[in-house]
Parts: C-alpha cells; structure tokens; sequence
C-alpha cells in the first residue's frame, strides 16, 4: 500500500511536469528566440562609435565622405564644405578660379597662387616630365574637342586634331618662385586629372585633425582611406561589363592595414567613359603624341598608395603605357599597382603580395 | 455548482486509467507520456528537415559550376571557373621555396610539381569534383575546387569601399 501510494505519487508529479512541459514550450521557444536576438543587436552595438556620412554631386562627380569617430559629424561638415572651396580652387570652369586665372595669365602678369594650388601644378609637371607627357596636364584642347563623356562626343576631323595638339605641351607652363605661375602660347592646364586625388589627400589631411578613428574619401571612385588599428578592403571594379552583371562587380580586393597612412586606391581604365562609333571604342584617355584615345592592351590600371595625388595621376599613365610597359615601368618605379589585362588575368605587383584577392574570375600573376 | 462537479468528474475520469496502469505494471523507465511522444515527433520532422536539405543542398551544388580557387597564405590569387581551362593551362606560383606548377584543364586540377620537403600535395593527385583539395603546407598554398564562386566565403564580404 505504501509503495503503491509513492508510485502513484510520482506519477502524478511526473504528469504534472509534462502537462507543464507542454504548456510552457512554446513560451520558451519565444524567449529563446527573444534571448537570442537581443544578444545579436548587443553584439551589433558592441563597437558604438558615432558614424557620420555625406553625400554630394561634387567635381563632376558623385563623392560620399564618411567618418567613424567621437568628431565624425564635425569632420565630415568640415569636409564637405572644404571640398567645394577645393573644387573651385582647382576647375579650370570655374569663373575666378586660381586656374581659370592661370588660363589668362601671362608673362608680364604672372598670377600668385594659394601655396595648395602652386604645390599642385609643380607635382604635376614634375610627373609630366617623369611619364615624358604620357600624363600632361595641358591636354584640354584635346579632349573637349573629343567630348567623351558629353553628349558631344565625336570623332573629329585630323586638321582639328593637329591644330589641337599645337595648343598642347605641358612645357609651356611656367613655374616662377613665390607661388607665381603663367602659361605660354595660349595653353590650357587643366588639373581634371589629379583635383580628385588631390582633394581626396586634402580633405584627408583637415579631417584627420578631428578626434576620428576611421575616414572613407570616396570621390567617383578614387578611395582614399584610413582607418586607426584596423584594416579596410577595398574593391576594384571590374572593367568587364556586362548587362547581366552585378554594377558593383569587382575584379580584387585590396586590404589596407598601414593603420598611420591613409591609403588610397585610384582606379583608370575606359570602361565606364566612353563612345562608339563604327566598332570602336574610344575612351576619354587622350594619348597626347596622337591626339587620339590612347590605345592600350589594358582594361584598367589600379595604382595603392599612401599619396592620392600621386596615385591618380600613375593610373592615368599605367593604363596608357599598357601592359609591358606599365609593368617595366611600375617595377623600376616601385609602385603598387593592379593591371587587368584583357584575358583575365591581374598582374600585381609582388609588394601587394598578400594585400589583393582576387574575385571571381581573375587570375593574379605576381611581377617584380 | 454543478459545473464544479463536472469538472472534478472528469479530472477523476482522467487520473482513474493512469493510477489503473501504475497498478498492473511494475516501474518501468520508457513509458511514453504524450509529451515524449510529441518530443520524439519534433525529433523526427526535424532530422526529416535536415536530411531534405542536406540532400537539396548536395542537388544544387552538383549544378552549380565548379571554381577554383587558389590561395596563398591567405590571399585569393585564382578565382575562376573549372570551364574557364579548356585549354589545359600551367599556373606558376613563385614562393620561398621556388616554384608550384598547378595544371588545369575543364574537368581538373593538380599541383603537378612542388618545391617542398614532403611532396604531399603533389601525392593528393587530380582534384575534380567540388570539395576536392590539395594544400602545399610549407607553401602555404591552397588548390580547392569550390561549387560556385558564392562558396567562395571571405571574398564575398562586403567590403569599406569600390575604387573605380
């Protein structure tokens, strides 16, 4: 009787527990779930450091700027206004503009200017002279006579041309001391090639001045970053388009860890500015000795570099020298380039070596 | 009232059958509660769940085109498709050590020679099928052969930013 009356006990307890079980199970699974998520947006929160972004139709182009850091929302502020004063500072189109103003300067009247501007034009020349004016900065005549990019875009005439290239030698521009400058023989300078990267290194410099952990420049595409103690990847378009592709199709992914450098990554090819007409295919990258698009075995040229200016203008000649010589060039150079050839392959320079992945479809072939 | 009775009825109807069973049976450890029966259900549908999409998976795998992917320390340097190689292709991989020849064609791949000590990736012999490996330790280099390129994990981060 006793015994009877414990199992009889137990059972019930037993019972009670199921029924409870049953009751309670799918609460719990509520909760669980419930437990589970906000640990997952605890983690999410974990890194909470102000995030500040902006963007904006600037120099022909579109920029974001974003910062991460106590100061995220002055810097990026600070930048953006910057970034206009810049942009105006460097366009040749601009009315009063320091280099509108060096359009119409002359021997007799040289202009004075501002010390960012005069350090500007002399690194350009100085790499005009350093490529043999494979990158010149007087090539304007050329390329508003071609218009790619614009609804005007043609195939002009070759009297057009030659009269054109007479008008085209970076030579004629006159470097005087005191940040005094002039052009010779009506020449154009034209600062298109390198303003993006020149801003990009400028707005780097007064941002970085702000209590931030993490700056990305992106002007139309020329990167300029830093993060502090960490590593950033940057992706380089592919130069392949198709249709059924993803826009944002990339060919490498660059990681930057030099945590004290901002880095860039500056990308050219013609793969996104250019027309055609009768078969072919003009880029808007202007081969000064033939007053024609350049021709090149390359389908875009990524230079990775501490300075923006530097590298903006070395993917412009890279991509215009074409594989062979861009290599033997980027070698004697040391400079850290990407050079998408037109069979698929990456041809990087072994200093990247572990610094680039390769995306779908690419092939890395180290040199150097 | 005799609402209250009813349900007291029935609460004894139902205790009734079970103190019944513990009276004719002795003590035994599996005897199924409806909540066993139910745990052992959800049991069942679950594996049942996860067999169909193992299988599912192994489906679409099978249809997605093979890649192949090599790595060195890390870093991606091949990423491309197994068809891309109809025509059988060497891929000279320079390291400290000297040199690892890859030969691909469209339906495989294989470290054909290696300068490392123990040769072992060489041994792996022809990697055909997705999943298939072979991996230069001293090299630190990787041959897989991946079921799309979507398989092909870090790379598919998202990334800070695209030069173009």
């Amino acid at each position: 009787m006793r015994s009877f009356r414990k199992s009889s006990e137990c059972k019930t307890s037993k019972e009670k527990k199921n029924s409870a079980r049953r009751g309670t199970w799918m609460p719990r699974m509520w909760s669980f779930f419930v437990v589970l998520s906000l640990l997952a947006s605890l983690s999410a929160c974990k890194k909470n450091t102000p995030h500040a972004s902006v963007s904006l139709f600037a120099l022909d182009t579109y920029v974001t700027i974003s910062a991460d850091g106590q100061e995220a929302e002055e810097a990026v502020q600070c930048a953006s206004t910057t970034l206009h004063i810049y942009e105006e500072m460097f366009s040749r189109h601009h009315e009063g503009g320091e280099i509108a103003l060096l359009n119409q300067a002359t021997a007799e009247q040289p202009v004075t200017l501002s010390e960012e501007t005069y350090q500007l034009l002399s690194l350009t020349c100085e790499y005009a002279v350093l490529t043999d004016g494979t990158f010149d900065p007087t090539v304007a005549p050329l390329m508003d006579l071609w218009g790619i990019g614009t609804e005007n875009a043609r195939v002009p005439g070759d009297d057009e041309i030659s009269e054109a290239l007479t008008r085209i030698d970076y030579h004629n521009i006159q470097l005087l001391p005191n940040d005094q400058a002039y052009v010779k023989d009506g020449t154009q300078v034209d600062l298109g090639g390198v303003a993006k990267g020149a801003i990009g290194d400028l707005l780097m410099a007064k941002m970085r001045e702000f209590d931030v952990t993490k700056i990305i420049l992106d002007l139309g595409g020329n990167i300029c970053a830093w993060a502090k103690d960490d590593s950033l990847r940057v992706g380089v378009i592919s130069p392949k388009k198709t249709d059924a592709q993803d826009p944002q199709s990339m060919c490498a992914i660059v990681t930057i860890t030099d945590a004290d450098l901002p880095m860039s990554v500056v990308t050219s090819g013609a793969y996104e500015r250019f027309f055609e007409q009768d078969g072919i295919r003009y880029g808007h990258i202007m081969d000064t000795r033939t007053g024609a698009p350049v021709q090149t075995d390359l389908l875009s040229a990524t230079i990775v570099g501490s300075d923006g200016t530097v590298c903006d203008i070395l993917s412009t000649t890279l991509y215009a020298m074409g594989l062979e010589r861009a290599r033997d060039w980027a070698q004697e150079k040391h400079i850290d380039c990407i050079l998408c050839a037109e069979n698929g392959t990456l041809c990087v320079s072994t200093s990247l070596k572990g610094r680039v992945d390769a995306e779908e479809g690419w092939t890395i072939e180290y040199f150097g | 009232m005799p609402k209250k009775d009813g349900q007291s009825n029935t609460s004894d109807k139902l205790s009734t059958p079970h103190q019944a069973c513990g009276q004719h049976l002795p003590p035994r450890h599996f005897r199924f509660a409806s909540g066993d029966v139910f745990l052992i259900i959800a049991i069942l549908v679950f594996c049942g769940i996860l067999i169909t999409g193992m299988l599912v998976r192994r489906h679409t795998l099978s249809k997605k085109t093979p890649y192949v992917r090599i790595t060195v320390d890390g870093s991606v340097v091949m990423n491309r498709a197994l068809s891309a190689f109809a025509d059988e292709t060497e891929y000279r991989l320079a390291t400290e050590n000297g040199e690892v020849v890859v030969i691909l064609n469209d339906h495989e791949v294989y470290i054909q020679s290696s300068d490392c000590p123990d040769q072992i990736c060489v041994q792996t012999g022809k990697l055909t099928k997705p999943g298939d490996g072979a991996i230069c330790l001293p090299n630190k280099i990787v041959v897989q052969i991946v079921a799309g390129s979507s398989d092909s994990g870090e790379t598919d981060g998202k990334v800070d930013a695209v030069a173009k």
